[in-house]
């Protein structure tokens, strides 16, 4: 039994330090998850809190037959999906029509997205590509989202104009989307 | 291809966070609507960007979300708080349970699946046996019990059988009625929960939250009707009564017949006829008080409306005005000196949501759903003007520094400007994106700020009605307020966070976390020494404004803090808040000094 079984295993008597620690190695994917998404990070941290509690009084039902971080995705699923379909609900009675159109196509591409081992993948391509990048490229990167530095400080630091900062993350993500499905591609021929 | 550079810069100011305008937005819209290769370029942009930002926050505070995890898995137990929570997000409608059931975590989907069956609208009664096993017997217990003996209706219409035992849980925003066969009414307020019981004939209902309006119909005299409180027993015979209350305190009013209130800790008891009230607390003068209306006859409180939403003392502090958002069409008048309620002012025709003195204390705007503003002379009390505003109505309302102007946050992406002497047609700056919750105008009248749904505050030129400044928030700007001094202006963001802006180059001074979520209104003592803030947490706090270091917390609400306004002395502070009751405060060391209960409405 591998050491995230046994943790499970814990968790079953309602060890809540064994379940404490199978949320400190899921959290990220799991936030990570939501935040495709989910633009608001407190909004993330929120749903992300619900899941674990959700899978947490549900444990009894994960029957192992899948990797337990794919049992939680699902559960981070379905919280997403009820979440935009709020937040359009909200949008469409309160907001502009900007807000409303944009939580519109969030929650349908979630709704397209059956299976979530897709997403699974994508996280982990995402995490291998980061690390594969041009080292300028990563520094920006690391430096913006990592150490929350705006584009206008950034942009003082390298004496650059701040939407030429904010072009340069752009491509850089771009480049990220186009390495993420090379390695998805990849997967998919090795599977 | 410029045309897509364009949309490139846009979006990835989008996406650091910055306010988009109107023009800004349509661009992409367009592109979104029309171009679906690049509507799946953008929105793969945001899901990467997405991403990294939640990665990035992961390896930040991995511990500190796994600690909060922990404390909230034990702040809300293994299942049963969690069910409640579910209820009220669900269903926001009425439920039964049964009183002692403990869930367990295995039992989980078979509650929720009967929980999402009532919300569907399935006549069900749980059973009122210890657990529950299984979905099917859940199931087979939808039939109508034979020791039914009242019934509830729910928010929607619904109703269902009660039994001896059952407690009744009332989410916010609805109410519930019991009805006995022998023709007893109970109206529940909202958020109570109560459990309804028959011992030897006699009727008990055990308030342990929230309030309740009774119509009792004549009991035998050997089994009178009992309502208890966690500090009170109030015994009635054939009455009409009102009991609301916390767990520390339980505030009686007697509409007709004659009411005996005991307290549980000395077992003090006081009579009280209609048109009195008692509150019991833990030591208190055990006394009946009439209800101080100005016409108490005309005049009963309401315990079920949808909440207040502002207040603000008049300029000279005689008044306290109190905006009450239901349709019972109401602005209240605190009268300070008399401590009494003035005849509410009549006119509006839906739930009001701003009010305001002007400077000069000759006018006190009201804005309503019904999408009119009012302009009440302070001298008669009666309406002089009555300005339309565009789209659904008014979130805060702020008079120019002369008293000449009156300027509205409207739920429309507008903030609207009427001149007091001038016509009806109003001046409209636009450049929020979304609904404008706070609007505040600087000591010289030349500068207006605002903040909105759209994330942003904006600094405006009145003059030329021009947006200076757009300064993006993490969140809805619910709460504005400018300095006295007119050197800076204070935001409330939607994580609790206030932040201080330079007025004049809008650069941040500083930013500190207030309250636990949305700040709902920020404001100023009248010598600028001090802040008051209103919170979504229930609570509200005053802060030094030099030093940015709490002075005082008020915590007493049961229901989101709406609105704080101090005194012109600055000795007082008063709270409007959802649960229908205004609270003054000692400004300084927080002590309560009264709280003015549910408002008043004239008796259909």
């Amino acid at each position: 039994m591998d050491d995230e079984a046994k943790l499970i295993e814990q968790a079953r008597t309602r060890s809540i330090e064994a379940f404490s620690k199978l949320v400190l190695l899921h959290q990220g994917r799991i936030r990570a998850y939501l935040g495709r998404y989910v633009r608001s990070q407190d909004a993330v941290d929120d749903l992300a809190q619900e899941v674990f509690l959700a899978a947490y009084r549900s444990l009894d039902t994960y029957g192992g037959d899948s990797p337990f971080g794919l049992w939680l995705l699902g559960i981070a699923r379905n919280r997403a999906l009820a979440f935009l379909r709020d937040d359009l609900r909200r949008r469409s009675r309160e907001s502009g029509r900007f807000e409303s159109v944009l939580a519109d196509m969030r929650s349908k591409q979630l709704d397209a997205e059956a299976e979530v081992v897709h997403s699974a993948n994508e996280i982990s391509a995402l995490e291998h590509c980061v690390k594969n990048l041009p080292a300028n490229s990563a520094q920006l990167i690391s430096e913006y989202y990592f150490n929350a530095r705006s584009s206008s400080e950034l942009a003082k630091m390298l004496g650059r104009k701040e939407s030429a900062v904010r072009m340069t993350l752009l491509r850089i993500r771009h480049a990220l989307r186009a390495c993420i499905q090379e390695r998805l591609a990849l997967l998919k021929g090795m599977a | 291809m410029i045309e897509r550079e364009r949309i490139d810069d846009i979006w990835s100011r989008h996406l650091s966070g910055d306010c988009l305008s109107i023009d800004e937005q349509q661009c992409v819209l367009d592109v979104l609507e029309r171009d679906h290769t690049a509507a799946a370029e953008l929105l793969g942009d945001e899901r990467i960007d997405g991403m990294l930002r939640s990665l990035a926050e992961s390896a930040e505070d991995a511990e500190a979300f796994t600690k909060a995890f922990i404390d909230r898995l034990k702040a809300e137990g293994d299942g049963a708080e969690f069910l409640a929570g579910l209820n009220r997000r669900i269903q926001k409608e009425v439920v039964t349970l049964p009183p002692t059931r403990t869930l367990r975590p295995a039992h989980f989907f078979a509650a929720a699946a009967a929980l999402l069956m009532i919300a569907a609208g399935v006549a069900l009664m749980l059973s009122s046996q210890p657990e529950v096993t299984t979905s099917s017997k859940i199931a087979a217990t939808d039939k109508a019990p034979a020791n039914t003996f009242a019934r509830v209706t729910k928010a929607d219409g619904n109703v269902a059988a009660l039994n001896s035992g059952d407690a009744i849980e009332v989410p916010f925003g609805t109410t519930a009625k019991v009805e006995f066969t022998d023709g007893t009414a109970v109206k529940l307020g909202p958020a109570s929960r109560a459990k309804i019981e028959e011992r030897g004939g006699a009727k008990i209902i055990e308030l342990g939250r929230g309030s309740l309006d009774a119509t009792v119909a004549k009991q035998g005299g050997d089994k009178p009707m009992t309502f208890t409180t966690p500090n009170s027993i109030v015994t009635v015979l054939g009455t009409r009564l009102i009991v609301s209350g916390t767990d520390k305190e339980t505030r009686l009013e007697v509409v007709e017949g004659k009411v005996s209130v005991t307290r549980k800790s000395d077992q003090r008891a006081v009579e009280l006829a209609a048109g009195m009230y008692a509150v019991v607390s833990g030591d208190n003068e055990l006394a009946a008080r009439d209800i101080p209306f100005t016409k108490a006859d005309e005049y009963t409180y309401q315990q079920d409306l949808s909440g207040l939403y502002d207040t603000q003392f008049s300029p000279d502090g005689k008044y306290l005005a109190v905006a009450c958002g239901d349709a019972a069409v109401l602005t209240l008048l605190w009268d300070v000196e008399a401590k009494r309620y003035r005849a509410p002012l009549e006119g509006h025709t839906q739930g009001i949501g701003a009010v305001a003195f002007s400077p000069d204390g000759r006018w006190l705007a009201t804005g309503g759903a019904d999408r009119t503003i009012r302009l009440w002379d302070t001298t008669t009390w009666t309406t002089e003007r009555v300005f339309h505003t565009a789209g659904n109505g008014v979130n805060r309302l702020a008079f120019s520094p002369d008293s000449q102007s009156l300027a509205a946050a409207c739920k429309h992406p507008a903030i609207q400007i009427w001149q007091i002497n001038g016509t009806d047609n109003a001046r409209t700056l636009k450049g929020h994106s979304s609904e404008v919750w706070s609007v505040a105008f600087s000591p010289d009248g030349k500068t207006l700020v605002s903040g909105g749904m759209d994330d942003c505050a904006k600094v405006w030129d009145i003059s030329s009605g021009t947006v200076l400044r757009s300064l993006p928030h993490k969140g809805w700007v619910r709460a504005i307020a400018v300095s006295p001094k007119g050197d800076a202006f204070i935001t409330g963001d939607a994580r609790g966070f206030v932040h201080r802006f330079d007025l004049k180059s809008s650069e941040k001074l500083s930013s500190g976390r207030a309250h636990d979520t949305f700040i709902r209104q920020l404001t100023f003592s009248a010598d600028g020494s001090t802040i008051g803030v209103a919170s979504e947490d229930n609570s509200a706090s005053v802060w030094d404004a030099s030093t940015m270091r709490q002075v005082s917390a008020y915590r007493k609400h049961r229901s989101d803090v709406s609105s704080i306004s101090f005194s012109p002395d600055g000795l007082t502070a008063a709270t409007a808040s959802h649960d229908n009751t205004v609270v003054l405060w000692n400004a300084s060391t927080g002590q309560e000094l009264r709280t003015l209960y549910a408002p008043v409405t004239r008796q259909k």
